[in-house]
C-alpha cells in the first residue's frame, strides 16, 4: 500500500487542518492552569475573548466538530484512488473499463485500508469531544465554578480532543494506492 | 541591558490571543512590536516580572505570514521578508537574535501547499540573506524551526534547508525534552542566538559582535578543548577570553581564570612561567613552583600573544594541546626533576594541578585552553616566515574549535563605537568624580558623535577607551560635551593627509591634473568585473570609490566653474549647487554645507588643485563655518 502525500487530496489536507491546526494547537497545547488564569485575570482579556469566539455554542470548535464530523462521511471516496482515475491516461479508457478498474481498485483500497471501519470510532470520537465541549463551556459561563472544576472540565476536553486526535491520525495522509 | 528581541512567525500565534498568550507565558515572553524602544521594553519586561514573578526570557514580535484580503487569508511571503527586513537591523540598530519559524501556515481557503509554506519561507529567508563568512546553504539569520510537525517528519528538512535548529511545540510522549519551554528557548537563544554580553563588560550591539559572542559561547561549551581568537591589537581579545571563561563556568568549569602574555624579553623563562620547575631546575629555582598552566587548573588558561611563543614552548605547548579524549586530562612535564628527598615535601606542596604520576612526575590537570594573537597566524606563510609551528597552530586554533574566532576591529562594528564610548565616558567621569547628567551619562553634541563615528579607530577599542579617559577629564566639570572636548586623534590611515591649507582665491584656470583623473577614473571604472564573493568586493572597493570620488570632483568642479563665470567669484556657490541639486539648496550657508560634505567624499585622494573653483568654494565654505553662519544675506537668499 502507498500514500500518496504529494497529490492533492482535500481529505488529508481537512485531516491535517483538524489534527494540527485545531485540536493540537488549540486544544492540547493549552495548559489548562492557563485556562484557568484566562478567566480570572483581566489582564488576558483579549485572550478570553478569542478564547470564547472558539468554545462558546456556535464557535470555531463547533465548526470543527462539523468538519470532523463530514470527513468521516466523505473519508472512504476522499482517499480513495478512483480520484485519480479521473484525470491522466487512465480518463481516456472506454467508459466501462474505466469503470470497472475503478470498482475492482476501490475494492482493493477497501480491503486493505478498513477505512470504513474508522467512521463509527471516528464519529463517537466526535460525539464525545462535543459532549466534553458544551460541559466546558457551560462551566466556563458558569460563574459559579471555581477553578478546580474549570481545570478538570478542560482536562476532560483535552482528554477527549487527544482521543479524537489518535483517530484523525489512523486516517492516512494522502490518497491510497493499494 | 534590554531583552533579546525575537521574531516568531507563526500563523495561529499571530492571529490568535489566546494562544498567543498561552504561549507567551509558557516562554516568558514579553510581547512588543518591532517600534518598541528599548525604555519601553524594559518596562514591560519589569511588568512581566512583577505578574508573575520570573524574569522574561526574551521580548517577540509576532508575524502571521499572511495578509488578509476581504473574506481570504493568503499566505505572504513578502509580509516574512517585511517583518525580517524591520528587525536586520532596526532603525533603532538592534538585530533579531533569534527567529522562530513554523512550517504548516493555513490560508483560506485552505491550499495544498499550506503544509509546506514554512519551508518555503526557510528558503527566502536563506537566499535574501545568506551568511558571507559560511559555505553556500547558510543564512546569517539565526532560524531555528518551531513546529507542530514531529521532529521525525520534519528534522530533515530543517537541517537540509539551513535552519539552526528544531523544536517542537507541543510535547510527543517520551520526548519532552524537544518541546519548547522558557528553560530551551534560553538554550536556544544562548546557542544560536545573536544576544550581548548580559554582565555589560563587553559593549556591542552590531550583529559582527553579536556573531563572534555566539561562537564564543559555543566554544565555551566544548568543555576542555583549544580555540584561538584572532583579532587587531587594543580590539579586546582579552576580554573576549573572559567572556568564554565566564560563559565556560556556567558549563560546570572552574571558577580560575589564569592569563599569560607571551613576550619576546621572556623567552627565556616562559617555559618555566607556564609549566612550572622543580628545585633546581635553573639558578633562580630555590624551590619547586607550580605554573600558569597549574593554577588554571578546572578553569581557564589564556595565552595572549601566542605568535610570541619560544620554539620550546611550542613544542611543549603541542602536547599540552593534546587533553584526553574522555577525560579531557592533559599533562604537565615541569623543568627539570622531581627533586631528591629534603625538597620533596616543598615539591608537593607546590602541585596546584591534580594527582601527580609518581614514575614519571608529570601532573594532570584540567584545563579550557585559549590562545589568542594580533599577528596573521593563520595565514602559513606567516607561520614559515616567523617560525610558528603549523601543527601547534592546527592543534590550538582548529582542532577542537573548527577554526579561530575573529575579534572584528572597531572599524567593523562601527554601530558600537557610541555604545561603546558612552560605556568608557561614563566610568571614567566616576572613577575621577565628574558630573553626569540626570539619567546618569553625559550628553553628547552631535559633531562630537559625527567625528567619533567617522574616525577609523585604527588602535581599535583601546584608543576608544583613551579617548574617552581624555575626553572624561576634559569635560570633567560638564554633563554636556563637545567637540572641543577631543583630544586631536592621530592621522586616520584610511582617510587622506590633511589637506593642505587653502590657498588664496585665485581665478586661473586649475592645471591639467583633471585629464589624468579623470581618464584612470574612466579606466577603473571600465576594467571593474562582476564580483564573485565579499572578500573580491571588498577588494575592488577602494578603486571604485576613488574612481567615483574623482567623478563628483570633476562635475563639481565643471558646475563651480561655469557658475563662476557667469556670476563672479564671490557669488556662484549657491547657483551652482542649485544647478547640482535642484530646490532642496535655499542658501548660501546649506551649500557650503553641501559642499563639505562633498569635500568628505572626494578629499580622501583628491585635496582640490590649488586655484581651481572646488578650492576657492571650499575656502568660502570654511570662511562660512568660521564667522558662524549657516546662511548669510548678501547672496540674495530666499
Amino acid at each position: 500500500m502507498l500514500i500518496l502525500k504529494g497529490i492533492p487530496c482535500s481529505a488529508a489536507r481537512q485531516r491535517g487542518i483538524l489534527r494540527h491546526s485545531w485540536l493540537k494547537n488549540q486544544i492540547l497545547g493549552i495548559d489548562a492552569g492557563f485556562v484557568v488564569q484566562m478567566r480570572g485575570r483581566p489582564s488576558l482579556r483579549e485572550a478570553r475573548e478569542s478564547f470564547e469566539r472558539k468554545i462558546l455554542p456556535g464557535g470555531e470548535f463547533d465548526l470543527r466538530l462539523g468538519e470532523a464530523r463530514q470527513l468521516a462521511r466523505d473519508m472512504v471516496d476522499g482517499f480513495s484512488p478512483t480520484q485519480l482515475a479521473n484525470s491522466g491516461p487512465l480518463a481516456d479508457l472506454p467508459a466501462e473499463v474505466l469503470a470497472a478498474v475503478k470498482s475492482a481498485v476501490h475494492r482493493e483500497y477497501l480491503s486493505e485500508t478498513g477505512i470504513e471501519q474508522r467512521e463509527g470510532p471516528l464519529n463517537a470520537a466526535c460525539d464525545l469531544l462535543a459532549d466534553a465541549l458544551r460541559e466546558f463551556s457551560d462551566v466556563w459561563v458558569g460563574r459559579t465554578s471555581g477553578p478546580n472544576m474549570l481545570r478538570k472540565s478542560f482536562e476532560q476536553l483535552q482528554l477527549r480532543a487527544r482521543a479524537l486526535h489518535e483517530q484523525l491520525e489512523q486516517l492516512p495522509e494522502g490518497i491510497v494506492l493499494p | 541591558m534590554t531583552l533579546p528581541r525575537i521574531l516568531i512567525i507563526d500563523d495561529q500565534f499571530a492571529n490568535e490571543a489566546d494562544i498567543r498568550t498561552a504561549r507567551r507565558v509558557e516562554y516568558g515572553l514579553v510581547e512588543i512590536d518591532a517600534g518598541t524602544s528599548d525604555e519601553e521594553l524594559k518596562r514591560r519586561a519589569q511588568e512581566a516580572k512583577d505578574d508573575t514573578g520570573e524574569e522574561p526570557t526574551a521580548a517577540a514580535v509576532f508575524c502571521s505570514g499572511q495578509v488578509r484580503r476581504g473574506g481570504t487569508v493568503e499566505n505572504s511571503v513578502q509580509e516574512v521578508l517585511n517583518a525580517v527586513r524591520s528587525g536586520w537591523p532596526s532603525p533603532a540598530g538592534w538585530s533579531w537574535a533569534l527567529i522562530l519559524l513554523d512550517v504548516h501556515f493555513v490560508s483560506t481557503p485552505a491550499r495544498d501547499d499550506d503544509t509546506r509554506f514554512g519551508w518555503r519561507l526557510l528558503g527566502e529567508l536563506m537566499r535574501t540573506w545568506p551568511d558571507p563568512d559560511a559555505l553556500p546553504g547558510n543564512s546569517e539569520l539565526p532560524i531555528v524551526m518551531l513546529t507542530t510537525l514531529s521532529r521525525s517528519a520534519g528534522e530533515l528538512d530543517a537541517s537540509k534547508r539551513g535552519a539552526r535548529a528544531y523544536v517542537e511545540k507541543n510535547e510527543e510522549k517520551g520526548k519532552e525534552k524537544d518541546k519548547l519551554t522558557r528553560d530551551r528557548l534560553r538554550e536556544l537563544l544562548g546557542e544560536h542566538g545573536l544576544i550581548g554580553d548580559p554582565s555589560g563588560k563587553l559593549v556591542g550591539g552590531s550583529r559582527a559582535m553579536l556573531k563572534v559572542l555566539r561562537e564564543a559561547r559555543q566554544v565555551a561549551r566544548m568543555g576542555a578543548g583549544n580555540a584561538m581568537i584572532l583579532g587587531p591589537q587594543g580590539a579586546g581579545k582579552s576580554a573576549l577570553a573572559e567572556y568564554i571563561h565566564r560563559q565556560s563556568m556556567q558549563n560546570g568549569r572552574g571558577p580560575a581564570f589564569v592569563e599569560y602574555a607571551s613576550s619576546p624579553a621572556v623567552k627565556q623563562l616562559e617555559y618555566g612561567h607556564l609549566f612550572g620547575y622543580w628545585f633546581g631546575a635553573h639558578d633562580m629555582a630555590k624551590e619547586s613552583a607550580c605554573g600558569k598552566a597549574e593554577l588554571a587548573h578546572k578553569g581557564t588558561l589564556f595565552l595572549d600573544e601566542v605568535h610570541y611563543l619560544a620554539s620550546d614552548t611550542q613544542q611543549a605547548l603541542l602536547l599540552f594541546g593534546r587533553p584526553d579524549k574522555e577525560t579531557g586530562t592533559r599533562w604537565i612535564r615541569r623543568l627539570g626533576n622531581f627533586p631528591a628527598a629534603a625538597n620533596v615535601g616543598q615539591a608537593y606542596k607546590s602541585i596546584r594541578g591534580g594527582k601527580i604520576d609518581s614514575n614519571t612526575s608529570l601532573i594532570p590537570v584540567d584545563v579550557l585552553l585559549l590562545t589568542a594573537s594580533n599577528q596573521p597566524i593563520d595565514d602559513p606563510e606567516w607561520r614559515a616566515e616567523h617560525g610558528f609551528d603549523d601543527s601547534l597552530y592546527q592543534r590550538l586554533a582548529t582542532e577542537y574549535a573548527g577554526r579561530p574566532l575573529r575579534y572584528p576591529s572597531l572599524s567593523r562594528r562601527k554601530e558600537d563605537i557610541l555604545l561603546l564610548f558612552d560605556d568608557f565616558l561614563i566610568k571614567e567621569t566616576r572613577k575621577i568624580g565628574g558630573r553626569l547628567n540626570e539619567e546618569g551619562s553625559k550628553t553628547l553634541d552631535a559633531e562630537l558623535v559625527e567625528r567619533l563615528r567617522d574616525y577609523s579607530w585604527p588602535a581599535n577599542v583601546a584608543q576608544l577607551q583613551g579617548v574617552a579617559a581624555e575626553v572624561a577629564r576634559n569635560a570633567k566639570d560638564f554633563p554636556d560635551v563637545f567637540a572641543r572636548h577631543l583630544p586631536p586623534l592621530p592621522h586616520d590611515p584610511t582617510r587622506p593627509a590633511p589637506p593642505k591649507p587653502d590657498p588664496a582665491p585665485d581665478v586661473t584656470p586649475p592645471p591639467a591634473t583633471t585629464a589624468h583623473g579623470l581618464a584612470e577614473a574612466e579606466r577603473v571604472l571600465r576594467s571593474v568585473q562582476v564580483p564573485h564573493s565579499l572578500d573580491e568586493l571588498r577588494g575592488q572597493l577602494p578603486a571604485l570609490e576613488k574612481a567615483y570620488s574623482c567623478l563628483i570632483k570633476e562635475v563639481l568642479e565643471v558646475t563651480l566653474k561655469q557658475m563662476m563665470s557667469s556670476h563672479g567669484p564671490e557669488r556662484f556657490c549657491l547657483p551652482a549647487f542649485k544647478c547640482l541639486c535642484g530646490s532642496e539648496i535655499k542658501n548660501t550657508g546649506q551649500a557650503y554645507s553641501k559642499l563639505l560634505r562633498l569635500y568628505k567624499l572626494f578629499g580622501k585622494d583628491y585635496p582640490p588643485t590649488p586655484g581651481s573653483a572646488l578650492a576657492i568654494a571650499l575656502t568660502k565654505a570654511r570662511e562660512n563655518r568660521t564667522a558662524g553662519g549657516g546662511s548669510d544675506g548678501d547672496e540674495n537668499d530666499e
